[in-house]
């Protein structure tokens, strides 16, 4: 069989597969968001009776879906600001120094995700009540930071080391000074990385589940949270749809975003983790 | 800055202060996350009732039946999350290797998946498979079954390994295609010049080759298999716990906090061993084996 | 060692492009044929052909005798050296050689005897455990001659092997690799773009030019009697004038009409037409003093410019205004502007195609 033929039947294969791995789950979800309250979707039906937002607009109105909206999208921006100001010198020392220990120190970088998340989640938790400390809104900012920091050390060390040499000498050689240098060597190569590095933070930040749960529960809720809380004993289809939907769809948007803003393979390998 | 003008001293005092926001924070969080866990496992930092110096966490815990029961579960869920990944991953990337019409779109939808939150993907899977999910209406309505069938949270952990597989797959295959393209084309001719079949060139050229990328994939999707809550919650069964589940069980509904850390240092070591000894299995297999 | 056989091979893109247009070339067992020809001439095609890597759209090929055009590469007994080298990274030199013979199955003695035969014929027996990463180029090219050398295959391929390498590098291997097929008789079909090298290192050239075989002789044939423009002018240099045929003396020698004048050839060939080209080569004219009795194939030149070049000089000459200068290698410098006198040699004088 020519390799052509062989292609096309693995195509037509692979479509069918991808219909049933992605297409359908995420059209039956859009499909259960859309299912009008007053008429519920249950066998023998093949399809909703009626079709409505009315499920949108009843969860905004009597749930904590607002609240959770509020808090996540509050702590995100936050969360991301954060964790690219604090990595910005530590990515500076990764691109562009060498020194003794800097395979150690990429190392302990890493470590945040690599350790399970439930025992980060857990015992930060008893590490704040034990401090004291017990306003869950800052417990959370600072975890996910610190959580998070890895990514935004890892693409901004990359921004950093793409920086050319020859371009902050020539700047320095024509008389500028440190800030001059920086805007006109630096800053345009730094920009797509530190906003690569933002959307990825916020991303992560946004999907954090186990922090989130475990310090949070049960007054903090984020999208994550209150997901989940469809997601149990109480299984609740359209509500979950509804905020399956609300998690995914700016998700992917902001993916889309970053993967034109970097345009290479190790960026991608770094954010993609989920 | 220019890096040379640093020597000595100098250069010692400015690097450490470059990585005190980064990696000081770091090291101070998993340092005492991992302190906490330790010290609590031995009755220190109880946060119910006096903190004394004890083993009994331990050996009550270790001779739990249930704790080892869930080292098992999550053990088996990681095995066969990370291989099956992997095991997918690899035929795709060798397909996907030489671009041809089409290919770049497959690659695109097929990396979809790792921007799907993940319980986010666990609500679609047991939408699909629940008594009144996709799956059995379908199967019910085309009268290949006459009564819907109970697939949501299985015996075996299936659903759980379902979901990591479609979680972590588009992972490995990152790794993978990237280390698969870096093959040179001529490498792979000539090992067919010199007579080696398909399943040859694959055995002996590109498993090599790909080693520490398939390494990389298996250790880091071992992990997260290992201590995953959520798939296990959600789609997994209801008579089995994984470790991560047990352990937030003990703190959170028992309020044992000391037996708590015990298990989370057993959840450590587990993922850190079994993703190791996978590793080094790989490497002894593909390795070991003198051509 | 064994003979191959190209008939009327040709490879037509689903565009109507002819990447190989109606080869067919005869290869006696033990020869050294070289593929000589510009970037996209087809021969790397052809030569990737012959191993099984490019599929060909009609025409057969034959290797001993067998129909080989439909084998996969793993089953052909060629075996080829990359310009890459494609040496096998996480093999040492002992393992990239043993590769082929532990595929083919190969019996454990036997394969030793065939390492440490062509570790010694390739110089390398001190390196043999070493990674490919730890030679230098020229190490890692003689690996890769051993490897293709270790499966005794029946022709052995190579595609551009010395390009990689520096000019002095290259001059040695390539006298070392020439000595070892000549000792060994195995069949080798080289690719190459270098003409000096194909020159240098055949039993016989096959000049290409977009698919076709241009001409196929030895290296003797293919610069004393070019058959064509391009085979003239791609092999040294050449000058080339159209020329009328006006008539044929008693001793053989042709007349022609030429923008040098009258001329004599002596050539062993028929002129293709009436009216053709011909071509003679810079070093086949030289310098005669003034007034010689000489008066076959005289003319008159001004030296337009010249390089020193140490045993010679380059001259280029202009006979008249609308023809391009004539290029002319001579000893001795001459005033620029000057006019010479030239004679061209009757017997060096070759006939091309004929004229459209």
């Amino acid at each position: 069989m020519s390799r052509t033929r062989l292609n096309t039947i693995l195509i037509a294969l692979f479509l069918t597969v991808i219909f049933l791995w992605l297409a359908i789950p995420f059209a039956m979800a859009i499909l259960w968001s859309l299912v009008d309250p007053d008429h519920a979707w249950s066998y023998p039906d093949l399809f909703p009776q009626k079709l409505s937002f009315g499920r949108w607009s009843e969860m905004w109105a009597t749930t904590n879906l607002a609240g959770a909206l509020a808090n996540s999208y509050t702590l995100a921006p936050l969360v991301a600001v954060m964790a690219i100001t604090l990595a910005m010198p530590t990515a500076f020392a990764f691109g562009r120094l060498d020194f003794r220990g800097k395979a150690i120190a990429q190392f302990i970088s890493l470590l945040p995700l690599v350790l399970p998340g439930f025992v980060i989640a857990l015992f930060f938790t008893s590490l704040l009540f034990k401090l004291g400390i017990y306003n869950k809104f800052l417990g959370i900012v600072v975890g996910h930071t610190v959580l998070f920091l890895p990514f935004a050390i890892r693409i901004l060390s990359v921004s950093f080391s793409q920086v050319r040499q020859d371009l902050i000498d020539a700047a320095r050689d024509l008389g500028a000074g440190p800030l001059s240098r920086f805007s006109v060597a630096y800053l345009p190569v730094l920009k797509p990385g530190i906003l690569a590095a933002l959307i990825i933070v916020f991303i992560q930040s946004i999907e954090e589940f186990a922090l989130s749960f475990v310090l949070g529960s049960p007054d903090f809720t984020t999208v994550p949270t209150i997901l989940y809380s469809y997601l149990g004993y109480n299984f609740i289809r359209p509500n979950a749809a509804v905020v399956s939907l609300i998690l995914v769809v700016p998700n992917v948007l902001l993916m889309l975003i970053f993967e034109r803003l970097l345009r290479s393979e190790g960026a991608v390998t770094v954010g993609g983790k989920g | 800055m220019n890096a040379s003008t640093l020597t000595g001293w100098r250069k010692a005092a400015i690097i450490t202060l470059l990585l005190l926001p980064g990696i000081g924070l770091i090291f101070l969080l998993v340092g005492s996350v991992i302190v906490m866990a330790i010290a609590q496992s031995f009755g220190y930092f109880n946060l119910a009732g006096e903190s004394v110096l004890s083993l009994d966490h331990w050996s009550g815990q270790l001779a739990n039946r249930l704790l080892w029961v869930s080292v098992i579960y999550s053990l088996k869920i990681a095995f066969v999350s990370a291989i099956v990944s992997v095991a997918l991953a690899y035929p795709i990337a060798l397909w996907l290797r030489n671009p041809f019409p089409g290919s770049a779109s497959i690659s695109a939808l097929l990396k979809a998946p790792m921007m799907v939150p993940g319980l986010v993907a666990a609500f679609l899977f047991i939408n699909i498979i629940s008594f009144h999910g996709f799956l059995n209406e379908a199967l019910v309505g085309l009268g290949l079954i006459s009564t819907p069938m109970r697939l949501q949270n299985d015996r075996y952990g299936f659903g759980v390994m379902f979901l990591q597989v479609w979680k972590n797959m588009p992972f490995a295959l990152l790794l993978l295609t990237g280390a698969v393209q870096s093959i040179h084309s001529d490498i792979l001719d000539a090992a067919r010049d010199l007579g080696a079949g398909a399943l040859s060139r694959f055995r002996k050229i590109v498993l090599p080759l790909t080693l520490k990328a398939m390494q990389g994939a298996l250790v880091i999707i071992f992990i997260g298999a290992a201590g995953d809550y959520s798939f296990q919650m959600i789609a997994g069964p209801t008579k089995v716990s994984s470790l991560a589940q047990y352990m937030y069980t003990v703190q959170h509904e028992f309020g044992q906090w000391n037996d708590a850390a015990v298990v989370a240092i057993v959840l450590m070591t587990v993922a850190l061993t079994g993703s190791l000894f996978l590793a080094a299995m790989v490497q002894f297999i593909v390795a070991g084996r003198r051509s | 060692m064994a003979g191959l056989c190209i008939e009327r091979v040709s490879k037509v893109f689903p565009n109507g492009y002819r990447v190989l247009d109606d080869i067919e070339i005869d290869v006696p067992s033990g020869e050294f044929l070289t593929l000589l020809g510009p970037s996209g001439c087809g021969k790397t095609t052809l030569l990737k052909a012959i191993a099984g890597f490019h599929p060909i759209t009609s025409g057969r090929m034959l290797i001993d005798g067998r129909d080989i055009t439909a084998l996969p590469p793993e089953r052909r007994d060629t075996a080829m050296c990359f310009q890459s080298y494609a040496l096998f990274p996480h093999l040492t030199v002992a393992g990239n050689i043993l590769f082929g013979p532990h595929q083919n199955r190969v019996d454990k003695n036997e394969c030793a005897t065939r390492l440490e035969t062509v570790l010694r014929q390739v110089d390398l027996v001190a390196h043999s455990s070493k990674l490919p990463s730890a030679l230098s180029g020229g190490q890692q090219q003689r690996v890769a001659l051993a490897r293709a050398m270790a499966m005794r295959p029946g022709i052995i391929l190579f595609d551009e092997p010395l390009s990689n390498l520096d000019a002095k590098l290259r001059d040695q291997v390539r006298l070392e690799m020439r000595a070892l097929q000549a000792q060994h008789g195995f069949t080798a079909i080289y690719v190459t773009h270098d003409q000096a090298e194909a020159l240098a290192m055949s039993d016989r050239i096959v000049v290409m030019k977009g698919g076709r075989a241009e001409q196929i002789g030895s290296p003797g044939e293919i610069y004393y009697n070019p058959k064509n423009r391009f085979v003239a002018d791609f092999i040294g240099a050449a000058n080339v004038m159209k020329a009328e045929i006006i008539g044929r003396n008693d001793n053989g020698a042709w007349r022609i009409n030429t923008a040098l004048g009258e001329l004599q050839i002596e050539s062993g060939t028929e002129p293709a037409a009436r009216n053709v080209y011909v071509c003679w080569r810079p070093e086949d004219a030289e310098i005669v003093p003034e007034g010689t009795t000489q008066q076959t194939n005289v003319f008159s030149a001004g030296v337009v410019s010249q390089a020193f070049l140490g045993n010679v000089t380059d001259f280029f000459v202009r006979v008249t205004p609308d023809h391009p200068p004539y290029r002319v290698q001579a000893r001795g410098m001459q005033k620029l502007g000057q006019s010479v006198e030239l004679r061209v040699n009757p017997a060096r004088l070759s006939f091309l195609e004929a004229v459209e």
